[in-house]
This record gives C-alpha cells, structure tokens and sequence, in this order.
C-alpha cells in the first residue's frame, strides 16, 4: 500500500499594471506580433485621444504611437529620426518597444554692453 | 464581346480586416479558398493570399498585415486583358473594383473558361473567343491584322487510323511547332475544335501570307515515329482594318468577318483532286461539297389577316431543306422571320444534336453611310454553346439581307460540319496534277 501526498507552490509577483501601458511611445516593430491598428485600437479604448500613430518608412520600425502632448514641444519629424537612431539596434531582436520621452528646453540670451553701463 | 462584369461573383468571401492572421489562415484552409479579399467600408484594402500570409506573425489583425499595392481590374475590364493581368501578377483570383468600390470577385480560372481556353486538353491554347478579343483591341485601336486559318486537313482520319494518343501526340507537336514560330509581341494563336487553329497576327498581310506557308511547312514536316503519315494543311489568311469613328461592335463585326473569311480562304485552298471528265457528276458534287455551305434557293411570304408564315429554301450540293417561321405581320418583324426560317432550314444540314436560336436581328447604321444588318444566332450543341454573329451590308431587298445575315451567322459551323471526308491512304486514280495523296470519299 502507498500513501502519496502532492504539493502545489503558489507564487505570486504583484506590481502595478500601468495605464496607460507605455508612458510616451511605443514603438511597433515590423514583426511585432501586434499591428499599429490593433495597437492604436488598445491604446484609443486605454487612454481615449491621448495617443496618435506614426506610420514610419524604415526596414524594422512600422509605427510609433505617440503620445500627442510631445508634438507640442517637438516636430514629429525630428522626434521620429531620434527615435528610429536610438531604437534601431534593439527592434530587431524586440519588436515592441516603450518608450518615455523627455522634452526639456534651454534658452540662452547674451547682451552686449556699452562702456560704463554692466550689471551692478 | 463578354466582360469582367459578366462572370464576377459578389457571393466571394470577405475580411473586414478584424480577424487575427492566425484565424484567417485557419479559415481559408479549412474552406479551400487561397485568396481573401480584405474590405472595409466598401473600399478594397488587399487581396491576401495563402502564401502572404504564412510569412506573418498569427496574432496580427489582417488590417495591420497589410504589404504593397493591390491589383485589381473594373467590370469593363475585356477578359483577356483580366487574363493578361493575372497571369503578370500571378494571381489566382482579381477583385473587382468600380469608382473605388469594391463590387466583386472573379477567378483566374473561371476567365479562362470563359476565353475557351483548352486548358485541359493538349494544346494549352485559348479559344477562339480569346482571338476575338485580342482582334477587337488591335482593330478599336485601329491597328491593321490579319487572320490566320490553319486547317489539320486529316486529323480526323489520322486519329482514326492510328489511335486517339497518336491524334493527341500530333496536335502537342503542331502546337509546339506553331509556338515556335510564334513572336508574342505581334502574334496570338488560339483553337479551334480539335481540328483548327486560327492565329491573328499584326504582321502586314503579305508577311502573314509567307509565314503562314512556313507555318503550314513546319506542321506538314511533323512526323511520329514509327508512322510514315503526316498531317496535311490548309491554310487562309485574310487581313484587314478599321478606319475612324464606327458603330461600338463594329470592331466585333470586322473580326469575325476576318474569321469567316480566312476560314472560307482555307476551304478553297483545297487541292482538287478529280478530274471533272473522269466523274463529271461526282466532280459536280465534290465542288459543291468543298464549298461545304448551302446557297438560298428561294423565300416566300404568306400573310393572313395578323400573322405571317415565311418559308426559306436552301441547298448544299443535292440536298435542299426548307425552313419555316411564323409570327405576327407587322413589317419591322417579316425580317426576324426570314432571318428564322434561314436558319431553321440551315440547322437541317447540321447533325440532329444542334441547333440554332435566333437571338436579335439589328440594322446598325454605319457613320459612313449605309447600313448593316446583323443577326446574333446561338449555336447549342452536345459540347458547346456559342454566340454567332452574321452581317449583311442592307441593300435594297431587306429579306433577302436578313437571310444572308442569318446563312453568314451559320455558315463557318456549317462548313465544319459539311466537310468532305478524306481517307489517308494513297489513291493514284484520284490524283490530279500530282497534287496531295487522298482519296475523296463522297459518300
């Protein structure tokens, strides 16, 4: 007669899902295995008209969704040529890639002085 | 002149492009289709096929598979160039498309059928239609053509003598050696029955006469082994044009005009083979049966009180039938009934399996003054069914036009249902000039 006794091991890793799920960008890859349809779809029901798709000419990248607030501070065009130059190496081994953006500016001014005048 | 918007289906499956890649594969394995038109809105998004689609990754929606441009053609597209298109692209099926709409679907295979192409048997040719097709093209562009007959004389008796695989052997080499010879830039051949192959070429009408003897040499010189019989060749060749604004089927017309005419060149280009002091009567008859179409002997018309009663008398060598039509005596309709009682009397001399049903009789007015009566017959019979045009330039006698419209209609089926029968072996006494070496059989 055999008694046998089973054990199960239950382990949970608990963390935030983030909504929406990718702060700024995401970046679809040509063989992503979700398309920017079905990804612009998932992103429009998550975080309605806060993102728009990109449709990209290059060999690995077909689209990045955007976060629209960013264009405000930069043209999509330098946006995505800085996107694709940083991307480029990783999309072909991970097709779907997020991406938070920041935008910072720096202004500087200079001024000339007459003799006798400055800062006092 | 059949078009794209005659065979397309509106009944093919669609995608709105929401289904995953994965289940879309899935769906056309297990419904035996290899292509899905993706649609949305009324507008046509892609044609996807089966081997497109295995490259991508299942979980895509088929709107976001999307690759390339998509070949499509419009209802008024003429069918071979559908085919052309197809055939290009290499695809099995073209969608529809009609002011950026998409209105339907229609096979590659479904096209060929429609062109006559001989797909199944040996000669991998289109049929005939496909030849009027490409004819009506070149002539709307106002392009000078010519036709070509080419006639296997003997086929019949050669198949007969040596075996029907021997027959097909034969007709694979004169399709090869025609295909050869054959420069698709300017020529196009196709098939006609098992017997006849019709080539219309852009070469100049003395060129296509020379290569037409060459065509004929070529076939003539065909020999299979261990079978010392070759098969003889009758060739007719005519060409012509069209010139300036016409009627929209006179093109149409033209064509099988050229056809007929090349075909009837082809007949008397038969060497005669008697001797009319040896049999004067059988020359008689051989002559008439060359000629192998019936010539109108005579019509009357009968009219009581509404109705009127049309008889119409032919004869082919001996042989006279006489056709009758009744219908209502109203003078625009006697010509119908001419034209029916033509062509009820010609379905006599045709084996008992056929028959001919008048369709329309038309007077199109040509731009260059004048007028054309045209008759459109379909032909039914065991293995096909066909549209014939006849046409007659109106003369005064508007019944006797209606009969030469109907015989002109009728006259190439009946040609090849009336030919004299030939035997292929070796009669001396039959010989006339040296020429050929058949014996006429006339019975």
């Amino acid at each position: 007669m055999t008694n046998e006794k089973g054990k199960v091991l239950l382990k949970l890793n608990i963390s935030e899902f983030e909504l929406p799920p990718t702060k700024d960008a995401l970046v679809i890859g040509k063989n992503a295995p979700i398309g920017t349809e079905a990804a612009t779809r998932m992103m429009e029901a998550i975080a309605p008209d806060q993102f728009i798709p990109l449709r990209v000419e290059d060999k690995w990248v077909e689209s990045i969704i955007l976060r629209k607030s960013i264009l405000h501070a930069i043209s999509s065009d330098l946006l995505i040529s800085s996107i694709l130059e940083d991307v480029r190496g990783l999309i072909q081994y991970q097709p779907l890639l997020k991406l938070a953006i920041h935008v910072s500016s720096e202004a500087e001014k200079s001024f000339e002085f007459e003799e006798g005048e400055g800062l006092s | 002149m059949k078009r794209i918007a005659d065979i397309m289906t509106q009944d093919y499956p669609t995608s709105n492009g929401s289904m995953s890649v994965g289940a879309a594969l899935e769906w056309m394995r297990e419904h035996h289709v290899d292509s899905l038109p993706v649609v949305q809105d009324g507008h046509l998004l892609t044609v996807f096929d089966l081997s497109s689609l295995t490259s991508v990754h299942p979980n895509r929606l088929l709107c976001d598979a999307l690759q390339g441009s998509v070949v499509t053609v419009t209802p008024d597209t003429s069918l071979s160039t559908a085919l052309d298109i197809a055939n290009t692209n290499q695809l099995t099926i073209l969608a529809v498309v009609e002011n950026n709409l998409y209105v339907g679907t229609v096979s590659t295979a479904e096209i060929q059928e429609n062109l006559g192409f001989c797909m199944d048997s040996l000669t991998d040719l289109p049929g005939l239609e496909a030849l009027k097709e490409k004819a009506v093209g070149y002539l709307d562009q106002e392009q000078e053509i010519a036709i070509i007959i080419l006639n296997l004389e003997n086929f019949h008796e050669f198949t007969k003598e040596y075996g029907h695989s021997v027959g097909m052997q034969m007709i694979q080499e004169v399709t090869r050696s025609i295909q050869k010879q054959i420069n698709e830039d300017m020529d196009f051949a196709s098939c006609y029955g098992g017997d006849e192959l019709v080539i219309l070429t852009t070469r100049r009408i003395s060129d296509a006469e020379k290569w037409a003897e060459n065509l004929k040499k070529g076939i003539e010189e065909i020999r299979i082994q261990g079978i010392s019989d070759s098969i003889s060749v009758l060739t007719g060749v005519r060409g012509g044009s069209r010139n300036g604004d016409r009627t929209v089927n006179e093109s149409t017309i033209i064509a099988e005009d050229l056809i007929n005419l090349a075909s009837q060149a082809a007949f008397e280009s038969k060497p005669v083979l008697l001797q009319p002091q040896e049999d004067p009567k059988a020359y008689e008859a051989m002559i008439s049966s060359l000629n192998a179409r019936p010539v109108i002997v005579g019509m009357s018309l009968h009219t009581t009180g509404t109705h009127a009663e049309v008889e119409v008398t032919l004869k082919l060598g001996e042989i006279i039938h006489v056709g009758t039509s009744r219908g209502l005596s109203v003078a625009h309709s006697i010509p119908r009934l001419v034209a029916d009682a033509t062509l009820q009397a010609a379905a006599l001399f045709m084996p008992q399996e056929y028959s001919f049903m008048l369709e329309t009789v038309q007077t199109v007015n040509l731009s260059v003054g004048g007028s054309l009566i045209v008759v459109v017959v379909t032909l039914s019979g065991p293995d096909e069914i066909k549209t014939l045009t006849g046409s007659a330039m109106a003369q005064e006698d508007p019944y006797r036009n209606a009969m030469k419209a109907a015989l002109h209609a009728v006259n190439r089926i009946l040609t090849r249902h009336n030919q004299p029968k030939f035997s292929t072996k070796q009669d001396e006494s039959y010989l006339f000039g040296g020429k050929a070496g058949m014996k006429l059989d006339l019975n």
